[in-house]
């Protein structure tokens, strides 16, 4: 729109230099005036406004987020109009981005709110908010002005699971279990009137004194779950058909896994060959095993924002990983398609004195096949094809 | 066809928009006229067909308001026709009577009689330069209100759905509107400044300019057809804009087209300000100079035609007279060529060179340049940053980039500076307002009075060690108030037991938190008042 303007500049620069003529100078001061103070009237305008997004940057799956846009003119300065487009994401129900244009007084604020819903696990970005503005008279380019995205992470889904059968061997743990050969001396469930051949250990000195008899300390039977959850992305380990469905379903019995595993008090840990787009090197950061519900919302970050890759088989990375644990650590091996080396992994751990159970999750073919192969190998294995095969661990 | 594209304030917006739209074009067709009317003023002295700026107004009106009504019609049908002839039968009997009513009211009676008898008193020679004019309107009108229906929110809808693939091959509506009152503007700035020529004078092939004030000639409607020219550039970029918002089903702020009304008067208040402001009148100089570089070049260009037809000339009348013939050509003289002289300009009333001192004079040019120079360099950032790839084109020329490089120097100098300037001045206030703080006075003077039992002390034994150090006995920096005290009883024996009372009660100020009795204060004034005294003797 510029370039009619600085035609007309040309004669009006001859009129006023020909003609020594104080009009034709008006009139340039008039018409560059137009041009430059509105120009600089819309950049100022644009450079006081500022504008910052609140909103909650986690979520659980089915829950809505509420976003929330503050923006205000921070100058004097009047901004007569300013459109806002935020791009939101397409998998949290934002078909359109938000958009709106209104005016801005000086020391104005307004906020807009909207929601998303977050309907699947993922790791989103929202925004960037552009905030564009011009001049009144349409002369100079539009201007605009971003603000950078923030990110919403939405957690995979977690299916609360009651008994789940995993085998362990580790001692001196605080889950119960039926075996008595590892007795917790922490967890005493009753006495007894000693009988030749009881550790001195045991004896319960007070209740001796009480009861005049020497008495002995009953141990509850306990074993300790150390858990590793390895879960495989690699994309080629899963039937083309259906794919998307058998890793997000693996995603899903991961994170229920842990959950279950933490709530019981136990250490889980968690190993993935996919891809984390918040790394640097595009691998999901290792978890080793620990306690606590700060460390399962880390696992569940991960699990929330992985991807498949390809490329990546997972024996090599259990083969790895299962040197790092100590003995008695229960490998769940989460997977759409079993190779030999795979079974050779798990057989190595088995005889490592680690555990092994072998979930193969989604639609895989020959499951029998694989399933006698894995028990051939020692290898314990469940088949969860789709989300309600869940329920053998339910009840 | 969706119906809901455009809410119910844009259709509110639309109907202003045409009302307002088309009183700004009628306006600024009737200015344009103005200026014309001035120089037929000028041009035949005496003669003022003041009716032709009304007449332009009306007529841009008419045709403003019928373009819709006229273009459901069919064109050249007999509706059509009746419309169009009912119209301009109106507008032509409009005219003739303005005209009339130009020479007064009893003349125009007086007239009227000889209508029927002599058709040569119903169209007079003015009636058909205004009939002229009235074309002229007619169809610049026409094309305003072509290019103003396309800002209609149906138009934009349609183009959207059913894009009309020879409006979409021409240029944005904006562009061609804008093309358009710039035209125009360079039209009427052309008859401004030939306003601006002293006519008699150039007929005796003289070029004089005559000085006159920035309104008169054609001066104000000029410059008001520019001001409403920028009103209607702001009111159809709103709708443009609009148009663009509605069809993206973008919400638009309740009250933006009043503001936007608001703000648009607004700066164009202040533009008038500014550019009132600014100084013209001492240009003379800078101008004058411009100008005769100009006129110059216009003298070599001149020199050079003249020259090669006079050896035309020469090689023709040659070749005649090779053939014993008359030349067939005049003989023509080879130019003379001068130098111009500076325009001479003509004030109506000379001005007094004694009445203005030579400073003021120096400093008004000063101003003008400084005035001059600021809003060109205003002017080229603006457009500079609205052109990042124009500015990255200038920073590969070399001498844009040294310019370039040299800017960032300075500018970055000065960033520095003030950068150590602020931080000088924060520091300075962040040790003050520790001080305060802390409770500590501000350096200057210690009003004693003010100050608590403890710091009373405080001030007594560092005016003793001040004091010391002037008697040549100062505490170097490691030792501890006791240790200088051991020192002192060497040099001072006889003021031993002073010297451990007055160290006592600063240590005890100092460094214990025990409350400070003002009888301890005075105890430790007392002390130091006899160090003092011994420290003179010294």
């Amino acid at each position: 729109m510029i370039g009619p303007y600085l035609l007309l500049l040309i004669p009006l620069a001859l009129v006023a230099a020909l003609m020594s003529d104080d009009f034709a100078l008006t009139l340039i001061y008039l018409l560059v005036g137009a041009f430059s103070l509105g120009s600089w009237w819309s950049r100022r305008a644009l450079q006081q406004i500022e504008a910052r997004r609140e909103l909650d940057s986690h979520a659980f799956l089915g829950q809505t987020i509420k976003i929330s846009l503050k923006v205000r003119n921070n100058g004097l300065i009047p901004a007569a109009w300013v459109a806002l487009y935020e791009s939101r994401p397409l998998a949290l129900g934002g078909i359109k981005p938000f958009q709106r244009v209104t005016g801005f007084g000086p020391r104005q604020e307004s906020s807009f709110e909207y929601t998303l819903e977050a309907r699947k696990r993922g790791y989103y970005p929202v925004g960037p908010l552009i905030l564009s503005s011009g001049d009144l008279f349409g002369l100079s380019e539009r201007l605009e002005k971003q603000i950078p995205p923030q990110f919403i992470t939405v957690y995979p889904k977690i299916v609360a699971l009651a008994r789940v059968g995993i085998p362990s061997r580790s001692p001196q743990g605080t889950l119960r279990h039926h075996q008595p050969l590892f007795e917790d001396p922490t967890r005493v469930f009753g006495k007894r009137a000693y009988v030749a051949g009881d550790s001195l250990r045991r004896v319960d000195w007070k209740a001796t004194a009480q009861t005049g008899r020497m008495q002995v300390k009953l141990f509850e039977p306990s074993i300790s779950l150390e858990t590793l959850i390895f879960l495989n992305l690699n994309a080629e380990d899963y039937n083309f058909h259906g794919r998307i469905d058998s890793t997000e379903l693996g995603i899903v019995i991961a994170a229920s896994l842990a959950s279950w595993v933490i709530e019981r008090r136990q250490s889980a840990g968690l190993r993935i060959n996919g891809r984390d787009p918040l790394a640097a090197d595009g691998r999901p950061q290792p978890l080793p095993p620990r306690k606590g519900k700060s460390h399962l919302m880390r696992m569940l970050e991960v699990l929330a924002r992985v991807e498949t890759t390809s490329e990546s088989p997972l024996a090599p990375l259990i083969q790895r990983e299962r040197l790092l644990q100590p003995w008695g650590t229960t490998l769940l091996v989460i997977t759409g398609q079993v190779q030999q080396d795979l079974l050779n992994e798990l057989h190595q751990a088995r005889r490592s004195g680690q555990n092994a159970l072998l979930i193969l999750a989604g639609s895989v073919s020959h499951v029998r096949e694989i399933q006698q192969r894995a028990a051939f190998f020692g290898v314990a294995s469940v088949s969860i094809a789709k989300e309600s095969d869940l329920d053998i661990w339910r009840r | 066809m969706k119906s809901s594209f455009f809410n119910l304030e844009a259709r509110v917006n639309e109907n202003t928009f045409r009302w307002v739209s088309r009183l700004l074009v009628a306006v600024m067709l009737a200015c344009a006229a103005q200026t014309f009317v001035t120089l037929l003023g000028q041009i035949f002295s005496g003669w003022n067909p003041w009716y032709l700026s009304l007449a332009a107004f009306l007529i841009g009106l008419a045709r403003l308001g019928s373009y819709s009504r006229l273009r459901k019609i069919d064109p050249l049908g007999v509706e059509w026709f009746q419309y169009f002839g009912a119209i301009w039968f109106i507008i032509l009997v409009g005219l003739r009577v303005m005209v009339g009513l130009s020479r007064g009211w009893t003349a125009f009676l007086a007239e009227l009689p000889r209508w029927p008898e002599d058709i040569n008193a119903i169209f007079p020679a003015d009636f058909a330069l205004a009939l002229v004019v009235a074309l002229v309107v007619w169809f610049l009108a026409d094309y305003f209100a072509e290019l103003l229906a396309k800002f209609d929110l149906d138009f934009v809808r349609l183009q959207k759905e059913v894009p009309d693939l020879a409006e979409a091959a021409l240029p944005p509506v904006r562009s061609r509107l804008l093309s358009l009152t710039l035209s125009i503007g360079i039209f009427l700035v052309i008859l401004t400044a030939v306003m601006r020529i002293d006519l008699r004078a150039a007929g005796n092939a003289e070029l004089v300019i005559l000085q006159l004030p920035t309104l008169a000639g054609g001066g104000t409607s000029t410059l008001l057809y520019f001001m409403l020219g920028l009103a209607l550039f702001s009111l159809t970029h709103f709708m443009d804009l609009q148009a663009r918002w509605g069809l993206n089903d973008v919400p638009v702020g309740a009250g933006l087209a009043g503001r936007w009304a608001q703000y648009s008067l607004v700066f164009l208040a202040v533009l008038v300000l500014v550019v009132s402001l600014l100084p013209t009148s001492y240009s003379m100089g800078f101008l004058s100079g411009l100008g005769y570089a100009l006129k110059l070049v216009l003298q070599v260009l001149f020199f050079i035609v003249q020259f090669v037809f006079a050896v035309f000339v020469f090689l023709v009348n040659s070749l005649s007279n090779l053939f014993r013939q008359e030349p067939i050509l005049e003989e023509a003289p080879l130019p003379d060529f001068k130098p111009p002289e500076f325009f001479q300009a003509a004030s109506a009333e000379p001005a007094d060179p004694g009445l203005t001192p030579l400073w003021m004079e120096s400093l008004q040019q000063l101003f003008f340049w400084v005035v001059l120079l600021a809003v060109v360099a205003f002017a080229v950032r603006q457009i500079l940053l609205q052109n990042d790839e124009l500015l990255a084109e200038l920073r590969r020329v070399p001498i844009f980039g040294l310019l370039a490089g040299w800017w960032q120097h300075v500018r970055s100098f000065f960033a520095r500076a003030g950068e150590g300037l602020r931080e000088a001045v924060q520091a300075q206030a962040e040790r003050l307002r520790v001080r305060r703080a802390a409770g500590q006075p501000a350096r200057g003077w210690i009003n004693l009075g003010r100050l608590d039992p403890r710091r009373k002390v405080y001030f007594y034994y560092q005016a003793f060690l001040r004091r010391s150090a002037e008697s040549g006995l100062p505490r170097s920096r490691s030792q501890t108030p006791s240790e200088y005290a051991q020192r002192l009883d060497v040099a001072l024996p006889e003021s031993e037991p002073d010297i451990a009372a007055l160290t006592a009660a600063f240590i005890e100020a100092r460094y214990t938190r025990q409350q400070i009795a003002p009888q301890q204060a005075s105890l430790a004034q007392r002390t130091w008042q006899r160090l003092r005294k011994a420290l003179r003797k010294r």
